[in-house]
């Protein structure tokens, strides 16, 4: 299972926004791997850090108050938060690529839809105009979209929300990335789509053996999509491990009130459950475990000292004083 | 447009003073002083002098100039071509100035060349041409003797007076450009832009400025307004032979016919330039081509 | 346990009336302070500017004509030998009265023309904004320099000629806000109260549509400062001896080639007056509206 080569390691990143009302922690002292060839889903709240995650890697916080503080991103053996902007940018949409929540906003209104996607290529690969539009063509037929000839001369606001998505799935493959980063990618569209969109994502990934880190808040497409799952919750990790093995068997508390929360087929509740009270706000953070105000399993070394991390394992960690026969990892 | 020709028309009417004594003198006998004013028309009723009026626009014909006694046509053609021609440098300077400026401040939210930029388009907006323009006729013309500060008899006594009304056009150039282009440098594409790994330069200029144009090609239409009026001001201190002083001397001389002709002509002009400015928002905003 | 923003905010006495909001954001505007600061003191000079001026604004000597700046003349001589700084001082006077009663009065008709006009709609509302259009269509100041030249020079018809050519601008801002307010939910509340119209005009609309309209006032001053400038620069405003600013330019442009002093002051004086009223109306833009705030 861990025999695979890990293609992206982020130890203790912490990225912060420094607005004019304070500073918000938006990731704390985040720690995991992704294997080569695997698809990791990051699952969470709002709010949670899972986008800013994503962010962080990418290196995307121009024109915010966001910047990192602490921590080391490795891809391919290098430390990408060393790296000058240059370096950052040639990795950017080449090595590592990511599509964004809002198909909508997210592609140019005044450009064709063949420039946009041509440009990635024609500033990762020397290639010429002619050269680049083949390319362009092919990506699109990829991802399923009919009419691609005219397609590629035509402007987003002519094209559906699943057909926009396709559009950004085939800006973020076209130059074969190692990584690709789908923030949400379904969130915004109907759920028939997105069934679509995901089964698209499937079949690149087997195609093209991308790893993937997959950012959702639903558990289901986990189940479906994820090989490996981080849960965050608070701007930190809480859980990691194999897909089926934390389903199956939730190491910590706030996994087993989300997995309590699915509703489930054939099951008659007299109310759905929900984990009771609400996220903490950022300005008034729990001393100690940040999920213990509303644990139910909750000691009182939980509401003084934040737990560690404790390993188990084969990519299987908890940070949660209940697992504390695993062995202790900062 | 047709209201503004009625508007034009009746304005003129109602300034006081008889021109025909004007043309005549004021001690000429009385009959003299009917007999050109029934040669004139200007005895008969307004509505009819109007209708003659009309008739004669669609006919190329704009009338006779009271003073001159030649057809106003050929009084204003000169003219209005050196007011063009000051027009189109005015504006091309303002629109690259201002441009530049826009989107070197707009890049630099924050840092010294923001507020450098801002504090001058500020001053710029407040400034009042017609005092920078005498300022600098000072400095060139007196001081250093450098450029011509009057007349229009060669390219670089365009010089002076373009780049007053230019400079001044570019502060609320500069504006819009600017808060434009912040505007679309918050939208998703641009984040989209950048994940592609484009430079910053190609995100900003062909992404950001791209989105923005519209917007600040608006604004570059309403400074056409501003202009025909600044015009007057400008071609009056730099002694520049167009039809802005060709205004303000006819109604000095209560040359009904010029003054109508030209309050006309500059007030379609405002009208075409709105059209142009809508023409030039369907070539840039591909939705509303497919409307 | 956990604390919510808004007992935070009434534990430290923070409690917030609508005018202290405005005032917290205006002072945050240190460009709007400095503004309103020399808002008062041009005030203040306007309505003292006689007893200010060391010298009396037609006092002609002979003996010192067009006289560079001087410990005894701080602004110099003009070609009388008349004092420029009481000239330019006094000048204040003339510059904010025009600017004030022109805009007072576009403001007070104007809003009351589209607020009428928005709320009645109908045939009257498309009548009357298509005359606005109208006047709209003309460039400002060629529309002023049209109006005074039928009405003859002078000052009052710079007042009625601004005034003219203002209008639609208010007229058009009231309107819109007229038009949005009109089928707000508190208005159709306050209908279905039985408030009669008049009522609901005055009372409900119009203060909606005040930031708006304060905002365009400020702005409006300055434009009328400097159109009224500009009209006297062409010959066609104040008349000699009045010390209005753009007067005294168009006299120091004969003189341009010799002295400097003549044309440099009142040209200060008008942009700084201007950019003043610039500032003051960006500041009360940002204060009142947070949608319009731009930097």
């Amino acid at each position: 299972m861990t025999d695979r080569k890990n293609i992206l390691e982020v130890k203790n990143l912490s990225t912060y926004f420094f607005t004019d009302n304070g500073v918000v922690r938006a990731v704390e002292n985040l720690s995991f791997k992704l294997q080569e060839g695997s698809t990791l889903g990051i699952v969470g709240e709002s709010g949670s850090g899972k986008s800013v995650t994503a962010l962080s890697i990418m290196g995307l916080f121009k024109g915010t108050t966001g910047r990192v503080v602490e921590g080391e991103i490795i891809f391919e053996g290098k430390d990408l938060l060393k790296l000058s902007e240059e370096e950052r940018r040639g990795i950017r949409g080449k090595d590592i690529s990511m599509i964004f929540q809002e198909p909508m906003t997210s592609l140019n209104p005044v450009l064709k839809i063949g420039e946009q996607i041509s440009e990635a290529i024609i500033e990762h690969q020397n290639v010429g105009k002619s050269e680049a539009m083949e390319q362009v063509v092919q990506i699109l037929k990829d991802t399923g979209l009919p009419r691609v000839e005219s397609i590629v001369n035509e402007y987003p606001f002519q094209l559906s929300g699943g057909q926009r998505q396709r559009v950004m799935i085939a800006i973020a493959l076209v130059c074969r990335p190692k990584i690709l980063i789908a923030d949400e990618p379904t969130t915004a569209l109907d759920v028939t789509i997105q069934a679509q969109i995901l089964d698209l994502m499937r079949r690149l990934k087997e195609r093209s053996g991308t790893s993937i880190i997959f950012i959702t808040h639903s558990l289901g497409v986990v189940a479906e999509m994820c090989d490996e799952v981080l849960v965050m919750y608070c701007s930190r990790a809480m859980e990691t491990g194999n897909v089926k093995d934390v389903f199956k068997d939730p190491l910590h508390p706030y996994t087993r009130g989300l997995m309590a929360s699915i509703p489930k087929l054939g099951e008659r509740v007299e109310e759905l459950y929900t984990i009771p009270g609400n996220v903490p706000n950022p300005r008034f953070m729990p001393k100690g475990c940040k999920f213990a105000p509303r644990c139910s399993e909750a000691m009182d070394i939980c509401h003084e000292e934040e737990p560690p991390f404790f390993d188990f394992g084969g990519g299987r960690t908890s940070r949660c004083w209940l697992c504390s026969n695993g062995r202790e990892v900062k | 447009m047709l209201l503004v020709s009625v508007v034009a028309f009746l304005f003129i009417r109602l300034i006081p003073g008889d021109p025909v004594r004007l043309m005549v003198g004021e001690d000429a006998s009385y009959e003299t002083v009917m007999n050109v004013t029934r040669k004139l028309g200007l005895d008969k009723p307004l509505i009819t002098q109007y209708g003659i009026w009309m008739k004669g626009i669609l006919q190329g014909d704009l009338g006779t100039s009271f003073r001159t006694g030649r057809p106003v046509l050929e009084e204003i053609a000169p003219r209005y071509g050196k007011t063009v021609r000051l027009a189109l440098i005015s504006i091309s300077w303002s629109v690259i100035l201002g441009m530049l400026m826009g989107v070197w401040s707009g890049t630099n939210v924050g840092k010294w060349q923001d507020y450098f930029g801002v504090t001058l388009t500020v001053a710029g907006q407040a400034v009042p041409a017609f005092w920078i323009g005498l300022l600098l006729i000072y400095v060139f013309g007196v001081r250093l003797k450098v450029l011509p500060v009057s007349g229009a008899k060669n390219w670089k006594a365009l010089i002076l007076p373009a780049f007053t009304m230019g400079t001044s056009m570019a502060a609320t150039v500069t504006r819009f450009t600017r808060s434009s282009l912040l505007e679309s440098l918050k939208e998703d594409y641009i984040r989209t832009a950048r994940a592609k790994g484009l430079k910053e330069r190609v995100v900003i200029w062909k992404h950001g400025f791209r989105n923005s144009l519209i917007s600040v090609v608006t604004v570059i239409g309403m400074n056409f307004g501003a202009m025909l009026g600044g015009s007057v001001l400008i071609e009056e201190v730099f002694v520049y032979p167009g039809i802005g002083s060709f205004l303000v001397s006819s109604i000095g001389l209560r040359d009904y016919v010029v003054v109508q002709a030209l309050i006309l002509l500059l007030s379609a002009h405002y009208v075409f330039i709105n059209v142009f400015v809508d023409i030039v928002y369907a070539i840039l905003n591909p939705e509303i081509r497919f409307e | 346990m956990e604390k919510t923003a808004l007992m935070n905010q009434a534990e430290s006495g923070d409690i917030r009336t609508p005018f202290s909001v405005f005032w917290k954001k205006f002072k945050k505007q240190k460009t709007g302070v400095v503004a309103a600061v020399f808002f008062v003191i041009l005030v203040f000079v306007a309505i003292f500017c006689y007893q200010l001026a060391p010298y009396g604004i037609n006092e002609y000597d002979y003996s010192s004509v067009m006289q560079p700046p001087s410990a005894k003349h701080w602004f110099g001589t003009d070609e009388f030998g008349r004092d420029l700084f009481s000239r330019v001082l006094c000048g204040t006077r003339i510059s904010l009265s025009v600017g004030f009663l022109s805009v007072t009065i576009v403001a007070i008709v104007g809003s009351f023309i589209g607020l009428f006009s928005g709320y009645i709609g109908g045939w009257f509302d498309t009548i009357i904004m298509s005359l606005s259009d109208v006047l709209y269509a003309f460039p400002g100041l060629i529309l002023a320099i049209a109006i005074v030249a039928i009405l003859g020079p002078g000052l009052t018809n710079v007042v009625i000629a601004i005034i003219v050519f203002r209008i639609p601008i208010f007229a058009r801002i009231v309107r819109g806000n007229t038009l949005n307010l009109k089928n707000s939910v508190y208005i159709q509340a306050a209908r279905s109260l039985g408030a009669s119209p008049a009522r609901i005009l005055f009372v409900h609309i119009l203060p909606g549509a005040l930031p708006s309209v304060i905002v365009q006032y400020s702005i409006s001053i300055s434009g009328s400062i400097m159109t009224s400038a500009s009209l006297s620069f062409l010959g066609m405003g104040a008349k000699a001896p009045t010390p209005e600013w753009g007067l005294l330019l168009s006299n120091a442009r004969i003189y341009i080639f010799t002295s400097l002093h003549y044309a440099m002051f009142p040209g200060l004086a008008i942009f700084l007056t201007v950019l003043c009223f610039n500032l003051l109306g960006d500041a009360l833009r940002s204060a009142l509206d947070p949608k319009l705030s731009e930097m």
